[in-house]
């Protein structure tokens, strides 16, 4: 009897000790209440420069910087592409923020509060660019409301200029002492330059506004304009995200370093921009060489490994002549008939060997991975083009490159020139402001050009505690026409030609203007617009509102079909929005614009 | 009569894994430099049993038969690991011989390597059965469940269930005849109860990663983020209710049996993964999803036709007929992934079959016909994802012959299914690369997609809806076969998977007794057998010899989908029996 006692005994212990359901806490993962305010602004920080990146990819294929697929413009991104985005701004950056905001508050941290907040903006209003009305209001109450209704992408646009003023505010704010400290990937700490990063994101804001109410959009900057914490001015308040060169665990390089640089180069630079760089002005741009790195100097014969130069240069292309495209004369092109840019408009752009696609080519790949030109020192991290013609498969390639430490040029100091170039062209502005546009013309360039050079040389802006990234300066230093003194002396003539076609009248100008644009201040943005769309290499979300905002720059390459069909005026919605919100339909085509853009310049070439 | 049974089980596996890849790899960034991944995994399940049975002899014509238990069941799951990049000396696959390590695998999706997850179950069941002069049968039970996986307001079930059976053969003396020697007819109610399937599903967590970003000093910079998974409080148990009516006979004196069942089998509140739309905050939940039927009739027949002497054939013959259809999908949710990519894949749509195939498709004029683009005679793709295939079949059928004659046996299974679509990369991309003869396709012909193209025309009656005309547009081999068949839409890649199939033949020989009399053998046979010998897509190009058994998307609940999957195997086999 004993011994059954101790069975019995032995078996209500293992039975009581197995009868335990409060099992719901995942043991491998972080409660909700224990969220790190500092670490969640952190992956908020690192998200947004995925999506900045992600959705320039888009812009960028829009204005002939990257290539894109498909044959027609409906096919060049399917729904489908841009699951990706809208994941990461919602389930990521968004709802982080939702998250991290009571916390913030409840703790003071105004320093977390203020950076989630001018990301919040950035990337409401970079999705109500591409995608027009989009859930906001009624968002991130997960099966509360499973099916969240679009909100009108006016009242968004409302919205991130609140948050954007209420960042501002709490920017102003002293960070709680005794608190957290955000780490701040951006600005290292300066609550002063996220200032001038606000009110760069303002004055974009308001200039896409000023095509339906001008007078709004005047005052509107106008009160920009007149804050004191100013814009975005000087090269150490560019706002940039940086990556750095660890490879694994985590890879904290640049995703399009990573996604050329390591078996191959898998985009395609767009054949138009290298053409433009190559030959506007009839002079090489200074940055081309920073822009683009090419795995071959010599124009390959091989039709295997590029199939255009065995096909007709399409009949609708512009040509020798010289006749324009459907899109008019590309500005900054000497218009006379001897010169060789006419006869590269299609296939290779040059005759040394830079390699890319035409746009919306939808050819299959060739085995030209080691071949095509690729991404280069700026931004990505790449390799300053001295004619090495090395493929990156070549060990030293990579080895010599910035290693993927590249950037995301998110807000630049010259975009802000371009953008008071145009506002002043189109609007009138208060003080020094007003009629400086051949000014902000002027120190757009050049300070472009000074921020892609200077990326290469020192590897940093200093604008971030980072320390620097791996430079290419001896190489530059050593190279013809790169050293200092030579650059300086490029540049100078680079921007005296620019400003010649702005100072001159068309009739007397032999270079690039296009006799079918209205005299006066659509020629001069058309010009503006040339600059500030080669200074926006890597960034395609500006690019794509610069292009439907104002139409310029003209004449760009026309798509490889005749009728390419509809230019995006926005983009598809994705999938995962469109099939799993029941309150989400599809948009019928492309044609339906953002609520600011009512230009009247056909795009649909 | 009492009975009290306890049995305890304990049921536990140990797993070491390894993924290997010598540096120099090209298949992705991480490869370049080398991976060494080693896992270790536990797996253990307890269990507990109490029964106490009870059996009582009422009188001479009813018996009792009656059970009551208590069941707990533990599972847990153990696993730990160490992911290493960037290999030293070549060929060497130790942690050492790598310089950096991750408690992530990094390259294979980034899933934390260690972690630990553990379930709770706990039942309470009883079950009676009444047995009338062994014709007449009841049977009635019933259970209770409680789960840790779902939250406490929620965790428990009960599913009772109940059938009859009765033999009218028996009950009837005059009945019972040499045509119909056996009849029995039975009924049943059954209940069953499914839970989360994995723990953890019904709580939001946070993910956390100390080293999500090395700055270029090498300092580890660490994040928290919400986890992209809601989890949902209100997850309940699902129930699964069926009834069945069955009837079996044995005709002909015995040489005939037929067995026919239908049955109604429902689902209510499937307990399924939902993808969200990411604008609610995530992208994934576990929901339970409305009510799925499966109605089906099965019926067996077999019978031996032939018998002469020593010589007998034997024939089987089955038929199945299932439609499983989702009537409800409960919330305000369009549809529901089960399978696959968000946009391709098997699908439950309210009152559509379960696991439609959704992907791309091309646009329909309003009368239906495909719209083909004027800029390049190539389909014009529709932006909304549309149904564009059933993988159900309509019905499969086998037929099963055995031909003996003394020791000697042959047996022959011919298999049959009809219908069903299949999303099938194989044929889709050898058809459309060129790789196969097919004679009809030359490549120095222009072609012209069936369809409709735009045109600014009133009705001209040509039969195709206003607005539109025949697709007249010419295009090449390669816009064909590459652009449209294999990398066009999905739904060109749709093909009826109706095949017919020799699944098996075997001969076996028998050896007489009285050879094996002197040995220890007591019998002894030889066989030798050959399994799916033959099959015949009838609806896919014969060139591609397709077999619609393949299925890409594994072990689960995904149906109908080829991604290039290696074919089918025939195989061979000999076997020996001896028994001693």
């Amino acid at each position: 009897m004993k011994f059954l006692k101790y069975i019995v005994l032995t078996l209500t212990i293992v039975v009581a000790s197995s009868c335990n359901l409060e099992l719901q806490d995942d043991p491998n993962s972080i409660r909700l209440d224990q969220i790190n305010p500092t670490l969640i602004l952190n992956r908020i920080q690192i998200n947004f420069a995925a999506f900045f990146n992600n959705a320039s990819t888009f812009g960028m294929q829009m204005t002939r910087m990257q290539n894109s697929g498909g044959a027609d413009y409906p096919n060049t991104n399917t729904p489908t592409a841009f699951d990706g985005l809208w994941n990461n701004a919602y389930a990521n950056i968004l709802n982080d923020i939702y998250v991290l905001k009571p916390i913030a508050e409840a703790q003071g941290l105004t320093r977390h509060l203020a950076i989630a907040q001018a990301i919040e903006a950035y990337v409401l209003l970079t999705l109500v660019d591409y995608f027009g009305n989009v859930p906001y209001s009624e968002s991130f109450s997960g099966l509360t409301n499973p099916n969240p209704n679009a909100d009108e992408m006016d009242s968004l646009y409302d919205k991130a200029i609140e948050l954007l003023n209420d960042a501002r505010a709490n920017f102003n704010l002293a960070p709680n002492p005794s608190g957290a400290t955000a780490f701040d990937f951006y600005y290292g700490g300066s609550g002063a330059n996220w200032i001038r990063f606000v009110n760069s994101v303002k004055l974009k804001a308001f200039l896409n506004l000023r095509l339906i109410n001008a007078n709004g959009a005047r005052d509107s900057i106008t009160n920009v304009l007149n804050h004191p914490g100013g814009l975005i001015t000087a090269q150490n308040q560019n706002f940039v995200f940086r990556y750095a060169t660890n490879a694994a665990d985590p890879d904290s390089r640049h995703p399009r370093w990573i996604n050329n640089w390591l078996t191959g180069a898998n985009d395609y630079i767009a054949n138009y921009l290298m053409w433009q760089m190559n030959w506007g002005y009839n002079v090489q741009d200074p940055r081309m060489r920073y822009y683009f790195y090419r795995q071959t100097t010599a124009n390959n014969a091989n039709p295997n490994n590029i199939r255009c130069i065995l096909e007709q240069i399409p009949a609708h292309y512009p040509t020798t002549g010289p006749v324009a495209g459907p899109g008019g004369f590309p500005p900054a092109i000497d218009r006379n008939a001897t010169n060789a840019a006419w006869t590269r408009t299609f296939c290779y752009p040059t005759g040394s060997g830079y390699w890319g696609r035409d746009h919306v080519d939808p050819q299959g790949i060739p085995p030209d991975g080691l071949l095509r030109t690729t991404w280069g020192a700026y931004p990505v991290g790449g390799r300053f083009d001295a004619n090495n013609g090395l493929p990156v498969s070549n060990a030293s390639t990579p080895a010599n490159s910035m290693r993927g430490a590249g950037i995301q040029p998110i807000m630049m100091r010259s975009f802000v020139n371009f953008m008071l170039a145009e506002a002043d062209l189109y609007l009138t502005l208060p003080g020094a402001f007003e009629g400086a546009a051949r000014t902000q013309f002027e120190n757009g360039i050049r300070n472009s050009i000074a921020d892609v050079r200077d990326w290469a040389i020192n590897g940093t802006y200093g604008s971030n505690g980072f320390g620097p990234s791996p430079t290419q300066s001896a190489t530059i230093q050593a190279f013809t026409g790169h050293d200092n003194t030579a650059f300086t002396a490029s540049v100078t003539d680079y921007v005296n030609r620019a400003l010649t076609l702005v100072d001159t009248s068309p009739s007397a100008n032999p270079l690039g203007y296009d006799p079918t644009v209205a005299q006066g201040t659509d020629e001069l943005m058309n010009l503006v617009a040339r600059e500030y769309w080669v200074a926006l290499f890597g960034n395609g979300i500006e690019a794509y509102n610069l292009i439907r905002r104002t139409g310029f720059p003209r004449g760009m390459q026309p798509a490889i079909a005749v009728n390419p069909g509809k230019f995006p005026r926005t983009f598809w919605y994705p999938v995962v929005y469109e099939a799993r919100n029941a309150n989400a339909e599809q948009k019928a085509n492309l044609e339906g614009r953002v609520f600011w853009d009512n230009t009247t310049t056909n795009l649909d070439y | 009569m009492f009975s009290l049974t306890y049995a305890f089980g304990f049921d536990t596996y140990n797993e070491f894994q390894e993924r290997k890849f010598n540096r120099g790899g090209v298949q992705g960034p991480n490869v370049i430099n080398g991976i060494y991944q080693t896992q270790d995994i536990k797996n253990t399940i307890i269990n507990h049993d109490f029964r106490l049975n009870v059996s009582k002899e009422i009188n001479s014509d009813l018996n009792f038969v009656g059970l009551i238990g208590f069941n707990a069941r533990n599972d847990t799951f153990e696993r730990d690991g160490l992911y290493s990049e960037n290999q030293g000396v070549f060929g060497l696959f130790r942690h050492f011989n790598f310089s950096t390590a991750s408690s992530r695998s990094v390259a294979f999706g980034g899933r934390i390597l260690n972690t630990t997850s553990e379930e709770q179950r706990m039942g309470v069941y009883i079950s009676t059965q009444l047995d009338y002069k062994d014709y007449l049968f009841l049977t009635l039970a019933g259970r209770n469940d409680w789960t840790s996986t779902l939250e406490k307001a929620n965790n428990s079930i009960f599913y009772p269930s109940a059938s009859v059976a009765f033999v009218p053969t028996d009950a009837f003396d005059n009945l019972k005849s040499s045509t119909l020697s056996y009849l029995k007819v039975r009924l049943g109610y059954g209940t069953s109860a499914g839970f989360a399937p994995r723990a953890y599903g019904t709580r939001t967590f946070a993910l956390g990663n100390s080293r999500d970003y090395l700055d270029l000093t090498g300092s580890p910079i660490g994040t928290n983020e919400v986890s992209n998974f809601l989890g949902n409080p209100n997850l309940k148990p699902e129930l699964i209710r069926e009834v069945e009516i069955g009837v079996e006979a044995r005709l002909l004196n015995d040489r005939l049996t037929v067995d026919f069942s239908a049955f109604n089998k429902s689902t209510r509140d499937l307990i399924t993964d939902t993808p969200l739309d990411p604008s609610t905050g995530y992208n994934l939940t576990l929901t339970n999803v409305g009510a799925l039927v499966n109605k089906g009739i099965e019926l067996a027949i077999s019978g031996q036709p032939l018998k002469l002497g020593d010589f007998m054939w034997d024939a089987t013959f089955n038929f199945t007929v299932l439609r499983p259809e989702v009537t409800d999908l409960g919330s305000s949710l369009e549809n529901v992934l089960i399978s696959g990519f968000t946009n391709r894949g098997n699908f439950a749509v309210a009152n559509q079959p379960y696991g439609v195939i959704i992907g791309t498709a091309a646009l329909r004029s309003p009368s239906g016909e495909r719209i083909v683009r004027n800029s390049d005679g190539l389909y014009a793709v529709d932006p909304i994802l549309r149904i564009i295939g059933n993988p159900n079949p309509d019905w499969t059928s086998s037929f099963i012959n055995t031909f003996s004659y003394k020791g000697f046996s042959l047996m022959v299974q011919i298999d049959y299914r009809h219908g069903g679509d299949m999303y099938a990369s194989t044929p889709s991309a050898t058809l459309g690369r060129g790789v196969v003869e097919e004679g009809n396709n030359p490549l120095d012909q222009a072609y012209i997609l069936p369809g409709v193209r735009q045109v600014a025309v009133a009705d001209d009656n040509d039969g195709v809806a206003d607005g539109f005309i025949k697709n007249d547009i010419a295009i090449t081999a390669s816009d064909y076969g590459f652009n449209t068949q294999f990398n066009g839409i999905d739904e060109t890649a749709i093909f009826d998977a109706t095949n017919i199939r020799l699944r098996e033949i075997s001969l076996s020989y028998q050896l007489p007794k009285t050879w094996l009399s002197k040995t220890p053998i007591k019998s002894a046979s030889i066989q030798i057998n050959g399994n799916n010998l033959w099959f015949n897509s009838v609806n896919v190009p014969k060139n591609v010899n397709f077999d619609p058994e393949v299925l890409s998307t594994g072990v689960g609940n995904g149906n109908g989908f080829d991604y290039l999957t290696g074919p089918s195997a025939r195989r061979y086999g000999v076997a020996l029996r001896l028994t001693f």
